[in-house]
């Protein structure tokens, strides 16, 4: 393939515009999502081959302006200005013209050649209004088309004007829209750009939007140049020229321009638009009249809950047990090929048991993610970031903060931990991602669903299940508002947000975000999983002591159990666990636990000499508890509230590290805090207990 | 002397006077409300005109480019007394405001 005939395409557009289903309609399923180095945000890129080209589109982050006050900002800009792609295709939303078109208007300062997909048109038809086009397109200067991405439509139009822009350079010839800012400004800029112009190092970067940003004295700009050349010239140029906008205008010169910019945008779409007929009915203002009511918004948004545990867990029951019996299958066949010996061990029982463990879980994470992203696609999490933030700012919480805390209830701390990434506090993030770990995970839960099941009658069951449920929550939620009225005082939550009106998403659109994030679950998840899990194995193998031939094989394994590092690590920690009612065994379960919360389970079982212990709650296993002399129903509670407390697993405490920005402070906090306070926690409930003879 | 009884009553009154404005202006919202300005956490849904936002600059920044300019029109939808948050519709889009932000944003009645 000829080297030229490369093109990379940028897809620049405010949130919700629609910007991610032009980006698949446009690709296909060949992405690949990154990161861009050093931030958490998100890299897509997708190659299209159209007509014997080679497009590379890059999708970058939704925002609303280019003033680089986020990460997201950042990212876009320094993308234009330093990588400058061959075309950027601008996405607004038809139904939304006038506030899609600020941003705009930052971008046609860059001077990169743009395409305008005007997308969502059937929406604004629907609104009883028209756009004309092509008066758009003369009035800004670059071609504009009307897409409905979600159809298909209009992406052939956008995919033969990318070629004929690149092919032709066309866009040079383009007289393109001013933003008339006034002869004031206009002056005032005129200065900047001739102190511009002196600087060599300066006069690469658009000299006209280099001077309006100095203009409006924005920080990371003023740092951007102060790196490369002495700027007391130019900082005293801009204080004459913003106290002179000041004194004509009564008002700050961010504020004037950003005043101009949606004059014009008002302009153009008081000549586009036209209003053919009588507003038809807006489909979400009659769902958000329901969905934001006072009285009805908090009752369904506990249906839609409800709706997405119930379809996860619904339909991947089928996919779960599949993958366990395929597991199974595939460990039989282990077992078969390789020879009896430490090898068969260690790939049977090590890495089987560990990642099988953990990839069962995979289908479910799979659905889950589907439910979630079609509530993300359609417009509603806003709506329920809304609804609850009523709730959550009472503990010092984000609305935004319940979807990581909803992701890990009976799914993953991981990606609910990745899922901190949509709050834009720092503070918020990471309060949000340290209760995350309180959450009763789908890991915890068998062990939950097996202690309770073994201890307690039939009756008291589900009551007692519920109350866990209710303590994590309780636990969360204490622990937040004590982070935010301490170590992270003083900051308050912002919270704005635009509510984006309802869409159907597309199955392609849903499909893509389920499998991206779920690849990133096997990625992050297994790579560690695995080294853990041969780990523990070769904890409880080893050293080895010879069979006796008097005993039989559960006896022998039960021997080898005490002999092995784990069972020699579970009796050095006896007194340590003693305080809290618990003995050698259950310790290493919960050593072996913050490898992996599975593990808890499978350790408990080798302990207690299951010949076989499968993923589901073992019958024989919970007989045995029951019959142990060492347990008691006060011992399995105290059991749970330091299972439900401290140090969640490693993979979790991995990415927890990653997304704090490698805090060895708050990995402190996190591991041995949490470790501290369910000792402490387990203690008093053990010994009042105790004490008031409950149970014991 | 007859000056001094007109002095007397118009001091009494006077201070009637002043007692009666400051109860007028007692808390700051009623002094606002004088004026024809809301604050937006107080602000009935209604149409209204953004004069002002007194927060950090980044949050400034953020409302002026989501369309909160001075002067120029937003319509309050919804709001949800002391401790709920505010729907409000700028430039043709639905936004939420948390209470702790809408205190510090003034309005002006149309």
């Amino acid at each position: 393939m000829d080297a030229a005939k490369n093109i990379i395409v940028s897809l620049v557009g405010n949130p919700n515009s629609g910007k991610s289903t032009i980006f698949n309609a446009l690709t296909g399923s060949d992405q690949h999502v990154g990161n861009y180095p050093g931030i958490t945000v998100e890299k897509k890129e997708g190659l299209r081959n159209h007509k014997g080209y080679n497009i590379n589109f890059i999708d970058l982050p939704g925002i609303y302006s280019l003033s680089a006050y986020s990460d997201d900002e950042m990212v876009t800009r320094d993308f234009l200005l330093s990588e400058k792609p061959d075309v950027v295709i601008y996405v607004i939303d038809a139904a939304n013209i006038e506030r899609n078109l600020y941003l705009f208007t930052q971008i046609i300062e860059l001077k990169a050649p743009v395409i305008m997909a005007l997308n969502m048109i059937d929406i604004l038809r629907l609104q009883g209004e028209t756009v004309n086009q092509e008066a758009m397109s003369e009035l800004l200067g670059v071609p504009v088309f009307g897409t409905i991405a979600n159809k298909n439509i209009g992406i052939g139009d956008i995919l033969d004007s990318v070629l004929d822009i690149y092919e032709n350079e066309k866009f040079k010839k383009q007289t393109r829209a001013k933003i008339d800012y006034g002869e004031v400004i206009k002056d005032e800029t005129d200065k900047l750009e001739n102190l511009i112009v002196k600087n060599s190092e300066l006069s690469k970067f658009p000299k006209n939007w280099l001077a309006i940003k100095l203009l409006e004295k924005e920080p990371s700009i003023l740092k951007l140049i102060s790196r490369v050349c002495d700027i007391t010239e130019i900082l005293y140029q801009i204080e004459k020229s913003r106290n002179h906008i000041k004194e004509h205008f009564g008002e700050k010169a961010e504020t004037a321009m950003v005043d101009k910019r949606y004059d014009f945008a008002n302009d153009i779409v008081k000549t586009v638009v036209k209003k053919t007929e009588q507003k038809k009915i807006d489909i979400t203002e009659i769902i958000d009249n329901f969905a934001l009511n006072r009285y009805l918004g908090i009752p369904i948004f506990a249906a839609v809950m409800y709706i997405i545990f119930k379809f996860t867990f619904t339909f991947s029951t089928p996919a779960v047990n599949l993958f366990g019996l395929f597991f199974e299958w595939f460990g039989g066949i282990i077992t078969g090929i390789i020879p009896n010996g430490p090898v068969q061990s260690l790939i049977a029982d090590g890495i089987l048991g560990g990642v099988g463990g953990v990839l069962g879980f995979f289908p479910l994470i799979l659905f889950m993610f589907f439910a979630i992203a079609f509530f993300e696609d359609s417009g509603y999490i806003a709506r329920a970031a809304f609804i609850m933030d009523k709730i959550m700012s009472k503990f010092g919480l984000h609305g935004k903060s319940f979807l990581p805390l909803m992701l890990s209830t009976n799914g993953c701390a991981v990606p609910g931990i990745l899922a901190t990434r949509t709050l834009d506090s720092k503070q918020d993030r990471l309060i949000t991602m340290f209760i995350v770990s309180f959450m009763i995970c789908g890991a915890k839960l068998p062990v939950f669903a097996l202690v309770i099941s073994a201890f307690f009658s039939v009756k008291y069951q589900t009551a007692i299940m519920f109350f866990m449920y209710v303590l994590s929550i309780v636990i969360a939620l204490s622990i937040a508002k004590l982070l935010s009225a301490t170590v992270l005082k003083g900051q308050e939550a912002h919270f704005v947000m635009e509510l984006p009106p309802y869409h159907i998403p597309t199955l392609k659109g849903l499909l893509l975000k389920m499998w991206e994030r779920g690849w990133l679950y096997i990625k992050k998840a297994g790579t560690v999983i695995v080294l853990i899990s041969i780990l523990i194995w070769a904890l409880f193998a080893y050293p080895k002591i010879p069979v006796n031939k008097n005993l039989s094989k559960a006896e022998n394994m039960s021997v080898q159990m005490q002999h092995s590092a784990a069972g020699k690590a579970g009796k050095i920690l006896d007194p340590f666990f003693k305080p809290i009612g618990m003995d050698g065994g259950r310790a290493i379960a919960l050593i072996a636990g913050f490898a992996a919360k599975e593990l808890i389970i499978s350790t408990l079982g080798t302990f207690y000499s299951i010949e076989k212990v499968d993923s589901k709650i073992p019958q024989s296993l919970k007989k045995k508890i029951s019959a142990d002399k060492n347990w008691s129903p006060l011992k399995a509670i105290t059991f749970l509230i330091f299972c439900l407390i401290y140090a969640p697993c490693i993979v979790a405490v991995i990415v927890f590290f990653k997304e704090t920005g490698s805090s060895y402070k708050w990995l402190a906090l996190l591991v041995l805090g949490n470790t501290t306070s369910a000792w402490i926690a387990s203690f008093i409930v053990f010994q009042f207990g105790k004490l008031l003879k409950i149970g014991a | 002397m007859t000056k001094k009884i007109i002095r007397c009553i118009y001091e009494r009154w006077h201070k009637r006077w002043i007692k009666a404005h400051c109860r007028k202006f007692k808390s700051f919202n009623k002094c606002l409300e004088y004026r024809s300005m809301a604050t937006l956490s107080s602000a009935a849904p209604g149409g209204y005109k953004f004069v002002a936002a007194d927060c950090d600059e980044k949050l400034c920044h953020r409302l002026l480019e989501m369309g909160f300019v001075p002067g120029k029109k937003l319509s309050v939808i919804s709001n949800t007394g002391h401790k709920g948050s505010i729907m409000v519709k700028v430039k043709g889009s639905k936004i939420v405001l948390s209470n702790k932000i809408a205190e510090k944003i003034l309005l002006k009645r149309k």
